[in-house]
């Protein structure tokens, strides 16, 4: 007999809803959630340092991309391909910096997803606070964002040597608040589309397609009309805010503050609400997914 | 093994559970997609029947199970038992009923899933154990145990992907193991690793059973279970069929097997094509009269003796009747095949009735259910009947114990110890 082994903790499993008593459910979410962070970092960890373990490139992929992006639209814009409006600051700035924090968007959008995608083996045989695969997708979206610093620094240095970029204590002090921004609401909506794409694929097959298309009405490489439909659609895509927020932040724009913060404060609400339906749908998701 | 104390609450409680799967996938998506709908609305599902293409995978399941039992969870393929580890785990909700654990639930239901190929097995290993609720300085503090009951060695540092699938095994029961849960939940995992691998499983199994875990084992080894479980829970189609005994439990496992494999069992040869018509068959166990020979139960040991009554519609000079001895759970053919050729060199069948009896003092067949059935030959090995099923033996008793006690097996033998002293 082991009796230093008092077993307090009951477990009821019924097929009763768990909102039907919304304090619990409050309760247990916020503790799952808490709990789940040691296991997030085990699991950001491993799939950090699995990610570029068989990739001769290495961590070169962060930020090629991006890159590649900013040269060939400074390419087509050279080539007279297509014009912009005044971006206010010099347009390889413009660019680089925008298809970055895009780049930052669009991890945080497809991170949740994907993490419970991959964990499908392990969600259908062992019992784990599940908010951890979530989580972990926001560590990694985290650490690849520290990764394209290693790009940013250096470019807007060389910026700043050749004259069209200035380093400013409050750029410095408004870039990670408007990164913030940007990956709470790329994460939000990420985490609101993930029981949906769970049950169907169909959810990160739309998403390739809506991503591109995205990009082109927010202020990525494109500049914002003041007028017209085209400027309407940007105006009311909530990228636009946090992104330009960001963005003018770093090159010492003056910045539209209530637009970020409502942004911001109304990613936070959908979050909130994306968890909920994560631990709600989970059960039977898994039950679909098969033995 | 443990003192039996007055029964408290269960460690386990698992009360008129059943659950519903759905045969079409389109369909399972669709009504997953419905629950959670349900569920969000916070109305009830429990009163919504069968949906189209749905059918119960557990129907109205219950059982207690209290600490330091080790309940052996036994059925054939798709009888709901996984279903069920899955419910107690947490996985998936059931559709009615509930289900009440005290205590830190430990599972095994795959060995080495979130096993990351890439890692190392030291990795693993900390991840493993996280996923498993367990915290980085507890892994730490257990990691030569577990890298020593792993038998991995110096593998430990290299990639997952170059483990044999016998090395992922034993990393992932060295791993879920370690956490010594209140209940631990295992699933047909043992079966992957070699012998002496699961000799040590099942010593490790029987040390948590000895302080007090309660332990749910899935498993088609009825030598596993027979080591290991204090009792069987026996399931068929959904349902608990039985509950109680090890060796009980067993031979009703068996017999759901035996009943369908032979089912249906008797398709009468046509008389007029045959020679020689299979009639009936009776028994006699222990020279009591017993004609059910659809269920014989006996123990090891007892005097069986089986007499068939046979037609005869032409005379067969040379003629040879066997009763063969079958059980599904093995991979040979016949356990037996006894012929009347083995001591009546000749026998001659005239046409009439005739009653056959064959004696088989002292059954050597250890706890379990067998069947048995009858052939008819010519000399020349023409078939006059075909293996025609003829009934079940039920061996019960006596109880196997434990493996040390050397009860074990399928055959009890006749055997001499004998102990010199050397020195």
């Amino acid at each position: 007999m082991n009796n230093n082994k008092t077993p307090e903790l009951v477990t009821v499993y019924s097929p009763e809803s768990s909102l039907r008593s919304p304090a619990s459910f409050l309760r247990e979410m916020i503790l799952d959630t808490w709990a789940a962070w040691a296991l997030a970092m085990a699991l950001a960890r491993r799939d950090i340092s699995s990610m570029y373990r068989q990739s001769l490139l290495g961590y070169v992929w962060a930020f090629l991309p991006p890159l590649g992006t900013t040269a060939v639209f400074l390419f087509l814009r050279a080539g007279g391909a297509f014009s912009t409006g005044d971006p206010g600051m010099s347009y390889p700035v413009f660019v680089l910096v925008g298809t970055l924090l895009w780049q930052v968007f669009g991890d945080s959008v497809n991170g949740p997803l994907k993490a419970v995608t991959n964990a499908r083996p392990m969600l259908t045989k062992i019992r784990f606070p599940r908010e951890a695969l979530i989580l972990s997708a926001l560590l990694v979206t985290f650490f690849n964002f520290l990764v394209r610093l290693l790009i940013l620094v250096p470019a807007l240095c060389w910026f700043a040597w050749n004259g069209t970029y200035e380093f400013t204590p409050s750029a410095i002090a408004l870039f990670p608040i408007g990164v913030l921004g940007i990956i709470l609401l790329g994460y939000a909506i990420g985490v609101l589309i993930t029981p949906a794409g769970m049950f169907y694929s169909d959810v990160s097959m739309a998403l390739q397609t809506i991503m591109m298309f995205w990009m082109l009405v927010s202020p990525v490489v494109l500049t914002r009309p003041d007028h017209g439909i085209v400027g309407q659609v940007m105006y009311l895509n909530p990228v636009t805010h946090v992104l330009e927020f960001t963005r003018n932040g770093l090159v010492g724009i003056p910045c539209d503050w209530l637009a970020f913060l409502t942004v911001s404060m109304l990613s936070v609400v959908g979050l909130f609400i994306g968890i909920a339906i994560y631990r709600v749908a989970l059960p039977h998701t898994i039950a679909r997914m098969g033995m | 093994m443990n003192d039996h104390s007055p029964p408290k609450t269960p460690a386990i409680a698992v009360n008129t559970v059943s659950k519903k799967f759905c045969r079409s996938l389109k369909r399972s998506l669709m009504y997953g997609v419905q629950d959670t709908i349900h569920d969000l609305t916070g109305r009830s599902l429990a009163n919504i029947g069968l949906r189209k293409d749905e059918f119960w995978a557990n129907d109205d399941v219950s059982f207690d199970i209290h600490q330091g039992e080790c309940v052996g969870l036994i059925g054939h393929n798709g009888a709901g038992k996984t279903t069920v580890l899955k419910m107690l785990n947490g996985l998936i909700k059931p559709d009615g009923g509930s289900i009440t654990l005290r205590g830190r639930v430990g599972a095994l239901i795959a060995l080495g899933a979130g096993f990351n190929p890439v890692l190392t097995g030291r990795e693993n290993i900390f991840i493993n154990g996280a996923v498993l609720g367990l915290s980085r300085s507890e892994v730490a503090s257990q990691l030569n145990e577990i890298i020593d009951f792993a038998e991995i060695g110096d593998y430990i540092d290299t990639p997952v992907r170059s483990y044999s699938s016998g090395m992922q095994v034993r990393l992932g029961f060295a791993v879920a193991t370690a956490m010594k849960p209140d209940i631990l939940l295992i699933d047909e995992v043992l079966a992957v690793g070699d012998l002496d691998f699961r000799m040590k499983c099942i010593t490790r199994i029987t040390k948590l059973v000895d302080s007090d875990t309660a332990v749910v084992l899935v498993s088609h080894s009825m030598t596993d279970i027979q080591r290991v479980c204090t009792r069987t829970i026996v399931m068929d189609h959904g349902k608990v069929e039985f509950d109680g005994d090890v060796s009980e439990g067993i031979a009703h496992y068996e017999a759901v097997g035996n009943r369908r494999a032979k089912a249906p069992p008797t398709g009468q040869p046509n008389k007029s094509s045959r020679s020689i018509s299979f009639l009936s068959a009776s028994a006699t166990v222990n020279g009591r009269k017993d004609e059910e020979t659809d269920r014989l139960v006996v123990n090891t040991g007892d005097n069986i003796r089986i007499s068939f009554q046979i037609e005869c519609h032409q005379a067969v000079p040379h003629a040879r009747l066997r009763l063969y001895i079958d059980s599904e759970n093995l991979l040979v053919k016949h356990i037996a095949s006894l012929s009347t050729a083995d001591q009546l060199t000749t026998l001659r069948l005239t046409p009439g009735i005739h009653k056959l009896s064959i004696e088989v003092p002292n059954l050597p067949l250890r706890v379990g259910a067998y069947s048995f059935g009858v052939s008819a030959h010519t000399g020349e090995r023409n078939i006059l009947i075909p293996n025609t099923h003829v009934g079940t033996i039920h061996v019960v008793g006596p109880t196997i114990q434990l493996a040390a006690k050397g009860d074990a097996g399928l055959f009890a033998m006749e055997t001499k110890w004998t102990r010199e002293e050397m020195r």
